[in-house]
């Protein structure tokens, strides 16, 4: 079962600091129920070495990647992991369904939906992060395509590379959006401390348990994709913002892009 | 001479190969590369790859075609999958195995998900299988392996192509969890029923599961098939190591389980992820050293949805199927069909559902409407909201072809009769999609008026599906229930007709028991009890009226009394809080004594009981509920018809999100004031009032949206009452969430909320080209279109909706709102009102209204 955070569910709804009567409780508590029987939880993910070359760009699992916030979110860290996880379709099945018995429900679903895939890839989280600083390394917050300027055709990539379909269960559309809806993909870096650093640098104060850093400096301001870049719905998705050339250096003669390739090397 | 391998399925044991990846990762293909590629570039290595199993001694290897589909190689296929066949037969070749080895052509998932849930629909998915299998077959594969099917109706998919462009045999094997379900919810039974169904030659399971998780699959899909099972495990659970993927069960243990998995039942062996040659030669020493062994199989009925069996006869329950998805005799239902409410006939399959129907009837056929579209459409939609089986119910063959088609699962199909000419139509469609078919008990010459002629009809009918190559297990007799008002026999010789079909022909019935009142008085009477006399002689089906009372009454009793109710729970579920017709008599009128004394200003206790033979309840219980109802936190009275504040209960209803006192009051309103009236004095106005306090930030989302389901409620309510009458509207609205966005909740918030201000909605749906939104704006005039997108990839297909609207209907206003879009960003793709929330398309269109624009 996957601990949900009533706090959380009520932030998606749209909270307003209003005290939810005691019967929209007691619906969130009948969908939340219905939902962790329906729920599915999948994860998967695999750590791949980066490098970051100014200005901008970093370098992962053969792709080349321009994003500010990326490199913000990684900058420091030499591994990173990229990550997918999923609650399943079951969770859609509620919401298709309550479409049309009851809509108050279905905005139910929707938001501890959210809640539901962000707790489990939280906890997932916890995992990783107990392993990592075992070899002395804290874990970033999660960064996903879409946010910010992280290019949304990275989808694309964490598909293949994640073989998501077959380890998650989780495929793409034309548009890029997942389903099961309810899913997060992420990279998350992983920083190197010695070990009697662990509370110093980054963060002045001594890091609580199950916390890494000051996450939040880590996060971009902006999440808005067509906000933060400024640029139109189709730029802004940013497939001009990778290179898939996993050996610039050789291939860049081959590529049919290249005259124009904001990478170039050669 | 290679002998067919039907002849050789299921006779003997046959091994497959096992697994591609791995193997191809060890010559060096990177992660993430496509391994069909090599086909092409490095030939020496697939052969390579070949010989090992067939060294190892797998019968049935795989060509390298598992992701080959136009997704994803638009410019090579053909020569991509021709390679791949011609790299296995150059393999063959060179193993010296050729008059005992087969290739299969490989097919995998699309990588895409089908719709309603994804964004591929299920004709091009039959599609992009077809082109594989036509090049597989034409370059000489041996057979079509459909495997790692995590879908199954992707899976229907690629059989239903496999079956239409070649003649080879066809074998499949799909992908479930620990749990024994597949990423859609199928489990073995409902897949083994629906592919069974579409004849196929084996099937079973592969990948995703170790050899030892899959035992408890194994097990039920060799109870469930009669076709040979195939197994294909991985080499045990996924592990990462250093980046890479390793599998935790070495080939001697994976033999060891192999071995097991035989004994239980399959008779096709292979591997799948992270199993080598090796593992497929352990594997084939433990197996054959068992003496071959076939289970036999069990006969049952079973009818299928994308999840869910539903067995008929036998030691099965009796079948309820619900009628009430029929349009005979039904204005409102008429009505719906003709306004194109989907959401209305998906509702009454929902209530059925809920009221304890098994099955649903689904039966659109109207002369005002193309039946073939319609029933399309409808059965598409209640697959995607719930899994009951459906009984396909139409007697137009194009229609039930095309609902045969887009069925996830295997249909209960009504009907056939005894009629040659309606058999040699319908049969041909029941061999090729599956299902059950109900054959009615009459022919040429009519309906035989003794249980003697209906009998002989049910074995010509069990006779010609037989010709067919269907099985008689798979045909339901239907008795046939004609009124007793007409011939007082009738119901006798009904009786005998079903006792007869279950003790001499061994077979299963169904009946539609309601016919058998029609013409008396409180029918309710005469078919509870002779619905109860129809199960005692052995009715395996029932289509009933599930919301009706004495019908479930009968049933759940039936149930109970016959050992058929494991510990009553049915039973005790639906009835432990039942009362007697006197009871809830006694405590309605107490209910209605209490609101009209509360509204008078009497006390209940002022007053002397004259002792009436109905109030019997007791009086402090009246009170106690009156009070209780006004001390709800609201400070006027829950029982008056009106509150103090002005407020009719109506209003208070929908305020406070209560959709059940929201539909008695709109009843009773009803009895005293005009439909119009109740909607522009109460339901608007206290929606209004909910609208204002989300508005002003005092409520919050799902309190607007209980009190947006009660008034739905309400509104149905009136909409009963006034069905047949053309309505008033304020206008029309086009709803639509733009093209490649899947996700329409927004969407669906807005459209419940413009309904319950009196807009006339045409809900696009989700997934809707630029090009349907013009046409519809064009065709029936409409001058606002409300669009929804959630990511900025599909906020270019709202842009280029925008675009074509501006140019080709420039009087229409557009709405925007979605997860990315911004103020600005709407001002800047041409939008006239950005949906922020819930509220504003509503405010934007009441404004559009009072100027006259819409």
């Amino acid at each position: 079962m996957i601990e949900l955070r009533t706090k959380e569910i009520y932030r998606f709804l749209g909270y307003r600091n209003i005290t939810p009567t005691p019967e929209i409780d007691e619906r969130i508590r009948l969908c939340v129920e219905k939902m962790q029987a329906a729920a599915a939880p999948r994860c998967f993910y695999r750590k791949f070495s980066i490098s970051q070359t100014a200005p901008d760009i970093t370098h992962i699992a053969g792709l080349t990647i321009r994003s500010k916030n990326l490199y913000k979110n990684l900058q420091g860290c030499d591994e990173a992991y990229m990550f997918a996880a999923t609650v399943g379709l079951g969770i859609d099945q509620l919401i298709k369904r309550s479409e049309v018995t009851s809509i108050m429900d279905a905005a139910i679903y929707q938001a501890a939906g959210a809640e539901m895939v962000e707790a489990f890839a939280d906890s997932e989280m916890q995992k990783l992060r107990a392993q990592e600083e075992e070899r002395s390394y804290r874990l970033r917050p999660r960064y996903s395509p879409g946010y910010g300027d992280l290019p949304l055709a990275l989808q694309t990539d964490f598909a293949r590379i994640l073989d998501m379909q077959k380890w998650c269960g989780i495929s793409l559309t034309d548009t890029l959006l997942m389903v099961p809806s309810k899913s997060i993909t992420a990279f998350i870096g992983c920083v190197k401390f010695e070990p009697d650093e662990r509370s110093s640098l980054d963060s002045p104060m001594t890091i609580p348990a199950g916390s890494s850093e000051n996450d939040e400096a880590y996060l971009a301001d902006v999440v808005n994709p067509l906000e933060a870049t400024g640029l139109s719905a189709k730029e802004s998705t940013g497939s001009e913002k990778i290179c898939r050339n996993s050996l610039p250096e050789t291939s860049c003669t081959h590529c049919s892009m290249a005259s124009d390739c904001m990478y170039r090397h050669c | 001479m290679r002998k067919n391998i039907l002849e050789r399925l299921g006779k003997e044991w046959i091994f497959f190969d096992g697994g591609t990846g791995s193997i191809l990762q060890s010559k060096g293909l990177q992660p993430g590369e496509l391994p069909e590629t090599w086909n092409l570039t490095h030939q020496e290595d697939i052969i390579d790859l070949h010989l090992g199993y067939l060294n190892a001694g797998s019968h049935i290897f795989n060509t390298n075609t598992f992701g080959a589909n136009r997704l994803k190689y638009p410019d090579n296929l053909d020569e991509i999958v021709s390679a791949a066949v011609g790299l296995a037969k150059e393999a063959r070749r060179r193993s010296g195995r050729e008059d005992d080895s087969y290739i299969a052509l490989d097919i995998g998932p699309t990588g895409k998900l089908l719709k309603p849930m994804g964004d591929l629909s299920f004709d091009d998915a039959v599609d992009i299988f077809a082109e594989v299998v036509r090049i597989g077959a034409r370059e000489g594969a041996d057979l079509v392996l459909i495997e790692t099917m995590n879908d199954s109706y992707e899976a229907k998919a690629a059989v239903l192509a496999a079956k239409e462009n070649c003649d080879l045999p066809v074998l499949i094997t799909c992908v479930f969890d620990a749990s024994g379900k597949m990423l859609t919810g199928g489990t073995p039974e409902s897949t083994v029923a629906m592919l069974e169904g579409l004849g196929v030659d084996a099937l079973g399971t592969n990948c995703s599961l170790g050899p030892e998780q899959m035992i408890p699959i194994v097990e039920r899909l060799v109870k469930a098939a009669h076709v040979p099972v195939l197994v294909n495990p991985n080499a045990g659970l996924p592990k990462s190591v250093d980046g890479n993927t390793v599998y935790d069960v070495d080939a001697e243990a994976f033999a060891g389980f192999m071995r097991t998995i035989a004994e239980i039942g399959a008779t096709g062996l292979g591997g799948c992820c992270g199993t080598t040659p090796e593992y497929i030669k352990k594997e084939i020493e433990a197996v054959t050293s068992l003496p071959f062994r076939a289970p036999v199989p069990e006969n049952h009925t079973v009818i299928s949805s994308f999840s869910q069996v539903v067995e008929i006869g036998g030691v099965a329950k009796p079948v309820i199927i619900g009628e009430r998805i029929n349009p005979t005799g039904k204005k409102r239902f008429k009505q719906a069909l003709i306004e194109h409410d989907i959401d209305y006939i998906v509702d009454q399959g929902l209530q059925q559902e809920d009221a304890g129907a098994h099955v649903l009837d689904v039966n659109v056929g109207s002369p005002e409407i193309d039946e073939t579209e319609l029933i399309d459409e409808v059965i598409t939609r209640l697959q995607s909201v719930l899994a009951l089986p459906l009984q396909i119910d139409t007697s137009d063959p194009a229609a039930m072809e095309r609902a045969l088609r887009h069925y996830n699962g295997k249909a209960l199909i009504n009907s056939v009769n005894g009629k040659e000419e309606v058999m040699h139509q319908i049969f041909p469609l029941v061999k090729k999609y599956g299902g059950v078919i109900v054959g009615l008990a009459l022919d040429e010459d009519g309906i035989p008026d003794t249980a003697d002629g209906r009998i002989r009809i049910a074995k010509k009918i069990y006779d010609t599906a037989a010709s067919y190559g269907i099985r008689k297990e798979d045909v339901v007799i239907d008795g046939l229930c004609m009124t007793i008002s007409s011939d007082p026999r009738s119901a006798l010789v009904t009786l005998e007709t079903i006792r007869r079909i279950r003790d001499e022909l061994h077979g299963t019935s169904i009946l539609g028991v309601s016919n058998i009142s029609f013409g008396l008085p409180a029918r309710e009477l005469v078919n509870s009890y002779f619905f109860a006399m129809a199960l005692q002689n052995g009715l395996s089906c029932a289509i009933i009226n599930p919301n009706n009372q004495a019908m479930m009454q009968a049933y759940r009793s039936f149930c109970a009394l016959t050992a058929q109710d494991e510990n009553f729970m049915d039973f005790i579920g639906a009835y432990q809080n039942y009362k007697t017709p006197e009871k809830r008599v006694s405590e309605a009128v107490d209910n209605c004594r209490a609101r009209v004394l509360d509204a008078l200003g009497i006390s209940a206790g002022d007053l002397k009981f004259s002792g009436s033979p109905l109030g019997n309840g007791s009086k402090s219980q009246a009170n106690a509920s009156a009070s209780a109802q006004s001390s709800n936190g609201n400070s006027s009275s829950g029982g008056s018809s009106e509150g103090k504040a002005g407020k009719t209960r109506l209003m208070e209803a929908i305020e406070r999100g209560m959709a059940g006192p929201a539909a008695e009051a709109t009843k009773e309103a009803l009895r005293s004031r005009d439909a119009l009236d109740i909607i522009n004095q109460d339901l608007i106005p206290a929606l209004d009032t909910v609208g204002q306090g989300f508005e002003k930030g005092t409520i919050f989302l799902p309190q607007l949206l209980m009190a947006a389901d009660a008034a739905k409620t309400a509104f149905s309510v009136v909409k009963e009452s006034m069905a047949g009458v053309q309505q008033e509207v304020k206008g029309k609205v086009i709803l639509a969430t733009v093209k490649g966005d899947i996700h329409d909740i927004g969407k669906n918030i807005v459209k419940v909320l413009l309904e319950n201000y009196g807009y006339d909605v045409i809900d696009l749906g989700k997934d809707v080209p630029p090009e349907a939104v013009v046409e519809t704006a064009i065709s029936q005039d409409v001058k606002l279109v409300g669009l929804s997108a959630l990511m900025t990839t599909t906020v270019v297909n709202m842009e280029e909706t925008i675009r074509q609207l501006r140019e080709k209907k420039p009087d229409c206003r557009i709405a925007v709102g979605g997860a990315v879009m911004t103020q600005d960003y709407a001002d800047k793709i041409g939008a006239d009102c950005y949906g922020r929330d819930a509220m504003t398309t509503v405010r934007y269109a009441d404004e559009l209204c009072e100027k006259g624009l819409l």
